[in-house]
C-alpha cells in the first residue's frame, strides 16, 4: 500500500511541474504598458498576439477584456472576461468586470434565479471543482479496496458497507465526470451585434424577441445556419448562428 | 506662420513700385443675419498697404472661430491711360460660428505700414437668430438624425473612443478625399486643368507639399492646441496619410471633418493651390517640456505634364510634413485650489440626486456632471466629503463627446453611489471642483449646491458596509510576470488518473490470489506437514533399504525408527519431543486404528530398539522388519488420510 502511495505522490508532483512552466512574452510588457498609457487600441493588439499562441491563458483574456471595456466595446468585454472565466472559474477579478460590463448593456436581459438544486449542481460540477472530485473519488476507491483488504484480515465489516460504497463511488464518478465535461468545452457563446432577433423555430420570423448585445446564450442545436439558444431569462429560440461568437475559442460550428 | 508672414512682407515691399496709393482697410461678412446654427465667413482685406509692419489679431465676441485665418495674396494690373497699375490685395478670413442670439458685432481692428500710418477697418454688425437660416446639406442633416451617431457612447463613432471605428471612418474619408481631388482636378477646374503642362517633375515639390497648422506653440499644460495637416496642390493628384504623426505626450482628439470635403482655393505667394485637410486635432499636453509634433507622411500619385502623353505621366512621390516643437508650461502654481484635479477648459459643473429620502436598505445615485470644453477625459474625479453615518464607493464614469468642430466639448458624468448605514438626517456639503480657465488664465473653483438627505431605518440592518463592496470600476489588468498556461486536460480524461486506480485494484486482486495460494500451502505447516508425511516415509525407507541390501545392519535399524517416529509425529501432530510409545497409542486409539496394528508399530520399534542395543544381523530378521514397517505405513497412511 505504501508504495502505492509515493508512486500517487510522484505522478501528482511530476504533473505539477509540468504545467508550471512560467516564460514571459514581450507582447504581454506591451500591452500592459499601452493598457496604462490608455492606448487601448494597442493594447488590445498586443493582447490578442499573446491569446492567438496561447489560446488558453486566463489572465490574458482578463487583460483583453478590461482593453475593451475601456475603448467602450462592451459585447467584446463581456465575451473576454467570460473566456477568461472558463479557463480559470475561480478568477474572482473577472467575474466582478464581467458582472460591471455586464450593466452597462442597456436593455439587459435579467438573469432569472433558479431553483437552488439546479444552482447547487451547477456550482458543484462546474470546471473548476473538476480536480476536487476526481482526487475525491480516487480517494474513495483506495478506502474501499483497503476495506476488502482489512475483510481478508479477518476483520469484522459491517455489510452494508460494500452496499454503499459502490454507490458513494459512482455518484463521485458521476461529479467527476460532468465538472470535467464542463471545464473541457462550453456552450456558453455572447451576442456580438448591437441587436440580435431571436425567433421561436428556424427559418420562420413568428415570435421575435431582441436579444441586446453582449448578451450571454446557451446553445443547444444546430439547424443549417440556426442554433437553438436558451438566454439567461431561460426563454429559448433558434437565431443566426452568425449573430454569436463562442466562448470556448478552438469550437467551430 | 512668422516665415510665411516674412514672405508676404517680403513681397509687398519688392512690389511698392508699382503699388496703386490708395490704400483700403475694410471687413466683410458673407451674411449680415444668420442663424446659430449657421457658419459666417469674415474677411479682413487690406489694398495697396506698403510695408506692412504689423495687424491686430481680430476678436470675436460672441463667436466661435470654427476655422481660420485663411490668408491670400492677390494682384490685379490695370492699364490706366498709359499707366499700369497693380493693385494688390491681402485679406485674412475666418469662419465663425455664433454662440449666442441677438446682434453681436465684430470690433474693427487696425494694421500698421511702413511709414506707421494706422488704418483701421469697419466694425461688423451681424445679426443672429434661432436656428439655420442656410439650406441645410443633406449630409449634416442625416447625421443630425442619426440615433447611432457620434454621441452615443456605446454604439460606435468617435464619440465612444472606438478606435476600430475611428480607424474605419479614417480611411472612408481618405477615399473619399482622393477620389474628390481627382474629381476636381480633373474636371471641376479647368483653371487648374490649365497648368497642368507647365508642372515638371523637378518642381513638383513646389507644387505639392503639406503644411501643419498648429495655432499656437507655446501653451500651458493641459490647454487645447488645434493642429492642422493640410495638403497644398497645382497638380491633379491622389494622396492619402500614409504614416500618421505618433503626438507622444498629448492627449488627442480628432476633429470631424466634413464627409464631402471640396478641395478650397487658396492663395500662397500669389500662387493658387487646391488644398484639403487631411487631418484636424486637438491636441492637450499632457507633461511640461518641449514636444514635438512629429512629421506625417503622405504617399500618393501626381499627374504631371508629359511630352509624349496627351494626358500627362503619373508619377508617384512621398511628402513629409515639418516636424513642430510645442513649448508647455506648467500651470501656474499661484492661487492653485488644493483639489485642482488637472482639468484645464472651460466647464459648467451640475449635480443631482436620484433620492432624498431613503432607508438604510437602499442607496442613493449622485450624478456630477461636468461638461465643457477642454481635457474633459482627463479629468479625475472629485473628492467627495461625506458626513459619518454615509458611505460613498468609487465613482462610475461616462464620459463622452459631444461637440469636435472646433473646440473639444462634451461632459463626463461622475456617479457616486451613497449607502447610508445609519439612520438620520445628513447633509452632503458642496463638492469643489477647480478648473484652469483658459481663457481667463486663472483658476476657477466650482460648487455644487449641499444636498440634505433623510435615511430612515430599512428592514435588514446592514452588518458591515465594507464587506458589501460594489464595484464601481473595473479591476485592473494584471501586470504580474506573464505565466503561460498550457490546456491541461482535466484530469479525470488522463491516462493517468485511471492507472491510479488500475495499479491498486490490480494489486489487490493478485494480492488475493497469492494469499489463497499461500494459505493453502505455506500458510498452513501442519497441513504441509500431514501431507508429506507419507513421502518423507517411504524417502526413508528406501534409503533403509539400501542399507538392508547391504547389510549395514545398525544404519539400517536407525533409519526404519527414524521412518516411523517422524511419520507419527507429522501425522499425528506430536512434536518429537512429546512423542513416546503411549502419546502415539493414544493419538492412534483417538484417530480409529486398530488396536493390531498398534501392536505392529509397537513391535516395529521394539525390534528397532533391540536391534540397536544388541546388533544381531540377522538379514532375515532385518528384511521381515523393513517388509513389516512398508505395511505399516501403507495402512497407517490409509487410514489417516480418510
Amino acid at each position: 500500500m505504501k508504495h502505492l502511495i509515493l508512486t500517487f505522490c510522484f505522478v501528482w508532483l511530476t504533473a505539477n511541474i509540468c504545467t508550471a512552466g512560467e516564460n514571459s512574452s514581450p507582447y504581454w510588457t506591451l500591452g500592459n504598458k499601452a493598457y496604462t498609457q490608455k492606448l487601448y487600441d494597442s493594447a488590445v493588439f498586443y493582447y490578442s498576439k499573446i491569446l492567438s499562441q496561447q489560446p488558453s491563458n486566463a489572465l490574458g483574456y482578463y487583460n483583453l477584456g478590461n482593453a475593451y471595456y475601456r475603448s467602450n466595446m462592451i459585447s467584446h468585454a463581456v465575451l473576454n472576461y467570460e473566456r477568461a472565466l472558463f479557463f480559470n472559474p475561480s478568477l474572482h477579478i473577472a467575474e466582478d468586470n464581467l458582472n460591471l460590463a455586464k450593466s452597462r448593456i442597456p436593455n439587459a436581459l435579467k438573469q432569472r434565479h433558479e431553483i437552488f438544486f439546479i444552482n447547487w449542481w451547477k456550482s458543484s460540477t462546474a470546471g473548476n471543482t473538476a480536480t476536487k472530485w476526481a482526487v475525491l473519488s480516487l480517494l474513495v476507491f483506495l478506502s474501499f479496496l483497503a476495506l476488502i483488504l482489512l475483510t481478508l484480515r479477518n476483520k469484522k465489516i459491517p455489510g452494508q458497507v460494500f452496499l454503499l460504497m459502490p454507490v458513494l463511488i459512482f455518484i463521485l464518478l458521476f461529479f467527476a465526470f460532468t465538472a470535467a465535461k464542463n471545464a473541457k468545452s462550453t456552450l456558453k457563446a455572447v451576442t456580438m451585434n448591437a441587436t440580435t432577433i431571436m425567433t421561436l423555430s428556424p427559418n420562420n420570423y413568428k415570435g421575435q424577441i431582441i436579444i441586446p448585445e453582449a448578451t450571454t446564450v446557451e446553445t443547444g442545436e444546430i439547424k443549417g445556419s440556426w442554433i437553438a439558444v436558451t438566454l439567461p431569462d431561460n426563454r429559448e429560440g433558434w437565431v443566426q448562428k452568425a449573430e454569436l461568437t463562442f466562448v470556448m475559442p478552438s469550437i467551430k460550428k | 506662420m512668422k516665415r510665411v508672414f516674412t514672405l508676404l512682407l517680403l513681397f509687398f515691399f519688392y512690389s511698392t513700385i508699382l503699388q496703386a496709393q490708395n490704400v483700403v482697410f475694410s471687413a466683410e461678412a458673407s451674411a449680415s443675419t444668420i442663424g446659430i446654427d449657421d457658419q459666417i465667413q469674415v474677411t479682413f482685406s487690406l489694398q495697396n498697404v506698403q510695408e506692412l509692419q504689423g495687424i491686430q489679431n481680430p476678436t470675436f465676441p460672441g463667436f466661435n472661430v470654427l476655422a481660420g485665418p485663411f490668408q491670400s495674396q492677390s494682384s490685379s494690373y490695370t492699364f490706366n491711360g498709359n499707366q499700369q497699375v497693380r493693385t494688390s490685395t491681402l485679406s485674412f478670413t475666418y469662419v465663425l460660428q455664433a454662440s449666442r442670439t441677438g446682434t453681436l458685432t465684430i470690433p474693427p481692428i487696425s494694421a500698421k505700414d511702413g511709414s506707421g500710418r494706422v488704418y483701421q477697418c469697419n466694425p461688423l454688425n451681424i445679426k443672429v437668430e434661432n436656428g439655420s437660416l442656410a439650406p441645410k446639406r443633406p449630409s449634416r442633416q442625416q447625421q443630425a438624425i442619426d440615433p447611432f451617431g457620434d454621441d452615443d457612447p456605446f454604439f460606435g463613432g468617435n464619440g465612444g473612443g472606438d478606435p476600430f471605428e475611428a480607424m474605419r471612418q479614417q480611411h472612408a474619408r481618405m477615399q473619399q478625399l482622393m477620389q474628390q481631388m481627382m474629381q476636381a482636378q480633373q474636371g471641376a477646374n479647368p483653371a487648374m486643368a490649365q497648368n497642368l503642362p507647365e508642372v515638371t517633375e523637378k518642381d513638383l515639390g513646389n507644387n505639392i507639399f503639406v503644411r501643419v497648422n498648429v495655432d499656437r506653440t507655446k501653451v500651458n499644460l493641459g490647454e487645447q492646441i488645434t493642429v492642422t495637416y493640410k495638403m497644398y496642390a497645382r497638380v491633379a493628384m491622389q494622396a492619402g496619410i500614409s504614416k500618421l504623426p505618433s503626438l507622444n505626450g498629448f492627449w488627442t482628439q480628432d476633429f470631424d471633418l466634413p464627409k464631402d470635403q471640396k478641395p478650397q482655393l487658396e492663395t500662397l505667394n500669389g500662387i493658387q493651390y487646391n488644398t484639403f485637410t487631411l487631418k484636424k486635432s486637438a491636441l492637450f499636453p499632457q507633461q511640461t517640456g518641449t514636444l514635438v509634433l512629429d512629421a506625417a507622411e503622405i504617399r500618393g500619385v501626381a499627374r504631371i505634364a508629359d511630352r509624349y502623353n496627351p494626358y500627362g505621366k503619373d508619377i508617384q512621390f512621398k511628402l513629409k510634413s515639418s516636424p513642430v516643437n510645442i513649448t508647455v508650461t506648467p500651470l501656474p502654481i499661484k492661487d492653485q485650489p488644493e483639489n485642482f484635479g488637472g482639468a484645464v477648459g472651460s466647464f459648467t459643473l451640475n449635480s443631482s440626486i436620484d433620492k432624498t429620502t431613503l432607508s438604510t436598505d437602499e442607496s442613493a445615485n449622485l450624478t456630477l456632471n461636468i461638461s465643457g470644453t477642454g481635457n474633459l477625459k482627463l479629468i479625475q474625479a472629485p473628492d467627495l466629503k461625506l458626513p459619518n453615518g454615509l458611505d460613498a464607493f468609487e465613482p462610475t464614469i461616462v464620459d463622452t463627446i459631444t461637440g469636435r468642430s472646433t473646440t473639444i466639448s462634451g461632459n463626463k458624468i461622475f456617479t457616486y453611489a451613497i449607502a447610508p448605514r445609519i439612520a438620520g438626517d445628513y447633509e452632503i456639503p458642496a463638492i469643489p471642483f477647480s478648473f484652469y480657465n483658459t481663457k481667463t488664465g486663472t483658476y476657477t473653483t466650482l460648487f455644487t449646491r449641499p444636498v440634505k438627505i433623510h435615511v430612515t431605518q430599512g428592514k435588514n440592518d446592514k452588518k458591515d458596509i465594507s464587506q458589501q463592496k460594489v464595484l464601481t470600476d473595473i479591476h485592473d489588468i494584471n501586470k504580474n510576470i506573464f505565466k503561460s498556461s498550457s490546456n491541461t486536460e482535466p484530469l479525470f480524461f488522463s491516462g493517468i488518473y485511471w492507472i491510479l486506480y488500475g495499479i491498486p485494484l490490480l494489486a489487490l486482486i493478485l494480492f488475493i490470489l497469492w494469499k489463497k495460494k499461500a494459505d493453502k500451502e505455506a500458510g498452513n505447516t501442519v497441513l504441509f506437514k500431514n501431507k508429506y508425511a507419507n513421502k518423507i516415509a517411504l524417502k526413508r525407507l528406501k534409503t533403509a533399504k539400501v542399507y538392508l541390501d547391504n547389510k549395514q545392519t545398525i544404519p539400517f535399524y536407525e533409519e526404519i525408527s527414524k521412518a516411523i517416529w517422524l511419520y507419527l509425529s507429522d501425522k499425528l501432530h506430536i512434536p518429537l519431543s512429546q512423542l513416546s510409545k503411549e502419546t502415539a497409542g493414544e493419538a492412534l486409539r483417538i484417530k480409529n486404528i486398530s488396536a493390531a496394528q498398534s501392536e505392529k508399530m509397537n513391535r516395529i520399534i521394539e525390534d528397532c530398539a533391540m536391534a540397536l542395543y544388541a546388533p544381531s544381523g540377522a538379514a532375515q530378521q532385518m528384511n521381515h522388519t523393513y517388509l513389516e514397517t512398508v505395511q505399516l505405513i501403507g495402512e497407517l497412511e490409509e487410514t489417516l488420510k480418510k
